[in-house]
């Protein structure tokens, strides 16, 4: 590293980083991207791999059959449903539940409220339960003939409610736990954005006479957009695998008429229940190309509104 | 130097006595190895028999996983798909068909002497464990046999009769079931039974066919049994009959405790579990016989999975466990019904009472039924085209398509199961 050249080197700042040093970054992440690629990438890609063949678990000889499941896949009516189901189950637990956790988190970024680690952890309660546990418990609150509903609806002289019988009324059941379970871990994540926003914005709309609808709307959320996508992404890649919920308050086939068939509860019930190998990873990875196209849609629109 | 070595090799054979003494096949004694042996199941193996064989056998432990049914069996895939297992699987009769197909995920047990034993058993049921190359795979438990489970003191606040003889003669066919059904529901608005589904299950299993031909053939769109038993559970429905409640829901626990469900087609494994979900109807039920009599629902076997550490062992302990004499005592334990027809004969069994159930002839009532009994050739799709016409009188049920709509749809979702 010498000037002799005539031409400016940048100098390294600091000590002379060595060979060993170069390579330091790389080796500090590496046991990450070892375990990924032993428990997640080696994974994906046999897969991929079995998506090809005919696989009965069972069997020792698996046929390579090139795309003829993806082809069977395309043309099978419980694919598209189990594809409608988790979608309108996504959009009607991800929409409510990220304005929801807005509110709260809006509501909670006051500075002269009381007891704030009380509600900050009450938030986080419904995400630390065990998934079956609330499953259970929402199918009993939610059962047709005994159960809290059941009874106010009978005190009422109402007739009762099949919440499995009918497909809304199923996903709707299943969009509301999901709710239950994510907003207080959504709201928590706004809220520190929230805090991170500077005080002088705030003072400045205060000194322009905004009032507290402007503000948030033209203070507070664009400076926490970032985190607002963050949320989406993450509550997209989570709701468009929902299976525990859908499982225990149906069953296993997704109720009598598939009304919580969900993308991957038709992926376990082909490998598990109908020993298909090779068709329920087909499925797998037209999930797998689904999610990451919704992801690249989430990301496109916020590039475009980061530059609107 | 002669004697040295003479004194060497007079010690190298006075040692190697009792080491070629220990190498020689067949001597070595059967206390010397500590043996664990791995039992997977969905169903609790009789804890008094667990350590009578235990105490027989110093050397042998035997530790017992219970799952949830569907996930016994899922356990079991996935480690029969990795080349392993535990010594001794308990596999359901309504999932044998899938594993059964696959005879060389498990160890054949015809070396072991599983062909001496094959009279002991029901044959239409020992046939179930046999795989299409011979090979015995499983070793059969219990069988269910049928009967109808009826409250006694429902069906007196319907003026019907409540002596068992009197009741079994209300219905003889299921017409008069359904008959009978439909002038309780008209005295009393309760419901009949449990579900279409629960009729349906009960009819389709008194055929000497169900889904599959004895080649392999599916014909459950044509076989005459499917369509009756089908159109039984649609009649119940469209009678009124059905409380609606999927069997072993947590609505039919509390359906029958509460008393809306007034009979309930029952083999002789329910009876255990039924005492246990409603244990405050202690002395209100009574049995009789199924229309048509014959009937059987469950039963599963124990099979060695290929990777079994100890086959031999696990061999001796599962022929032990349901041999005659080993069944007869499960029997009066809990109601499981053997599967050896020797039992069928034996006055022990025939003269067993249930007090729970107002002391009705348990014995002598599922011996009648599993003795009606032909048997039927089981495929390896079965369990998945039973979860289709379920799904379907499901349906009809709960008022969401016409029977006849929901045939269609059945036999459709069942074709598109088999052939994909």
């Amino acid at each position: 590293m010498t000037a002799a050249s005539g031409l400016s080197t940048p100098r390294t700042i600091g000590r002379k980083v060595g060979i060993g040093g170069r390579f330091s970054p790389y080796l500090y992440v590496a046991p990450f991207f070892l375990l990924f690629l032993a428990f997640g990438a080696g994974p994906l890609l046999f897969t991929g791999w079995v998506s090809l063949h005919s696989w009965a678990p069972l069997e020792t000889e698996h046929p390579f059959i090139g795309l003829d499941n993806y082809v069977a896949m395309f043309s099978d009516a419980r694919f598209w449903k189990a594809l409608g189901n988790t979608f309108t189950i996504f959009l009607l637990s991800t929409i409510p539940g990220l304005l929801l956790s807005l509110v709260i988190a809006s509501a909670l970024n006051n500075r002269s409220l009381k007891v704030k680690t009380f509600w900050r952890m009450a938030l986080l309660v419904p995400n630390i339960t065990p998934l079956v546990t609330v499953t259970l418990v929402f199918a009993s609150i939610f059962g047709r003939d005994y159960g809290p509903i059941a009874w106010v609806l009978q005190t009422f002289g109402l007739p009762k409610i099949d919440f499995e019988g009918n497909a809304l009324l199923t996903q709707g059941v299943i969009a509301l736990m999901v709710i239950w379970r994510w907003t207080g871990f959504n709201a928590l994540i706004f809220l520190a954005a929230m805090q991170a926003v500077p005080a002088s914005l705030y003072e400045s709309a205060e000194i322009d006479g905004a009032s507290r609808w402007t503000t948030f709307t033209q203070v507070t959320l664009p400076m926490i957009r970032p985190t607002i996508l963050f949320s989406v992404v993450t509550s997209t890649v989570g709701g468009l695998q929902i299976f525990t919920e859908p499982l225990i308050f149906t069953d296993p086939f997704g109720g009598n008429n598939g009304q919580g068939l969900t993308m991957t509860l038709l992926v376990y019930g082909q490998a598990f229940s109908s020993f298909k190998f090779g068709y329920a990873s087909a499925i797998a990875v037209a999930l797998l190309f689904i999610v990451l196209a919704i992801a690249g849609i989430n990301f496109l629109i916020a590039r475009l509104i980061r530059s609107a | 130097m002669k004697a040295p070595k003479k004194a060497v090799l007079l010690a190298i054979a006075a040692l190697s006595i009792p080491v070629l003494a220990g190498c020689t096949p067949g001597t070595a004694s059967p206390s010397d190895e500590k043996i664990t042996l791995n039992v997977w199941g969905f169903a609790a193996l009789s804890e008094p028999l667990v350590e009578q064989y235990e105490a027989e056998n110093p050397n042998i432990t035997i530790d017992v996983k219970i799952s949830d049914y569907d996930a016994s069996h899922q356990a079991l895939l996935t480690a029969l798909a990795a080349g392993q297992g535990p010594d001794i699987g308990q596999i359901a009769i309504d999932y044998m068909g899938e594993f059964v197909a696959t005879p060389a995920a498990f160890t054949d047990l015809r070396p072991f002497g599983a062909e001496d034993i094959e009279g002991d058993y029901l044959d239409w049921r020992w046939a179930g464990g046999v795989a299409d190359d011979g090979s015995v795979v499983g070793i059969p438990t219990d069988v269910g046999g049928m009967a109808i489970a009826y409250r006694t003191d429902l069906f007196e606040q319907a003026g019907l009769p409540t002596d068992p003889a009197e009741v079994s003669a209300l219905w003889p066919t299921w017409d008069d079931y359904i008959a009978t059904g439909a002038e309780y529901v008209a005295a009393t608005g309760g419901t009949f039974v449990d579900s279409g589904k629960s009729v349906f299950r009960a009819v389709s299993n008194q055929g000497d066919l169900k889904y599959v031909d004895a080649d392999g053939e599916p014909i459950f769109e044509t076989n005459p049994v499917i369509r009756d038993a089908w159109d039984y559970g649609v009649a119940a429905i469209d009678a009124g009959l059905s409380a609606n409640v999927g069997t072993f829901s947590a609505e039919w626990n509390a359906a029958l405790a509460s008393g809306a469900i007034a009979t309930l087609p029952a083999p002789a494994w329910m009876l255990g579990y039924m005492q246990g979900q409603a244990p405050d109807t202690e002395g209100l039920w009574n049995i009789a016989t199924l229309p048509g009599t014959a009937g059987n629902d469950g039963g599963s076997f124990l099979t060695i999975p290929k990777a079994a550490k100890h086959a031999q062992e696990a061999y001796d302990f599962i022929t032990w466990l349901e041999a005659p004499e080993q069944q007869l005592a499960l029997f009066q334990e809990n109601n499981t019904f053997p599967s050896t027809p020797v039992l069928y004969e034996d006055p022990d069994v025939l003269s067993l009472t249930n007090p729970f159930f107002q002391d009705a002839p348990v014995g002598q009532i599922y011996v009648e039924s599993v003795k009606a009994v032909d048997g039927h050739p089981v495929g390896p799709k079965d369990r998945i085209i039973e979860g289709q016409f379920q799904n379907g009188l499901g349906r009809v049920d709960g008022g969401q398509q016409s029977g006849e709509d929901s045939w269609k749809q059945t036999i459709e979702d069942a074709n598109r199961e088999l052939g994909n």
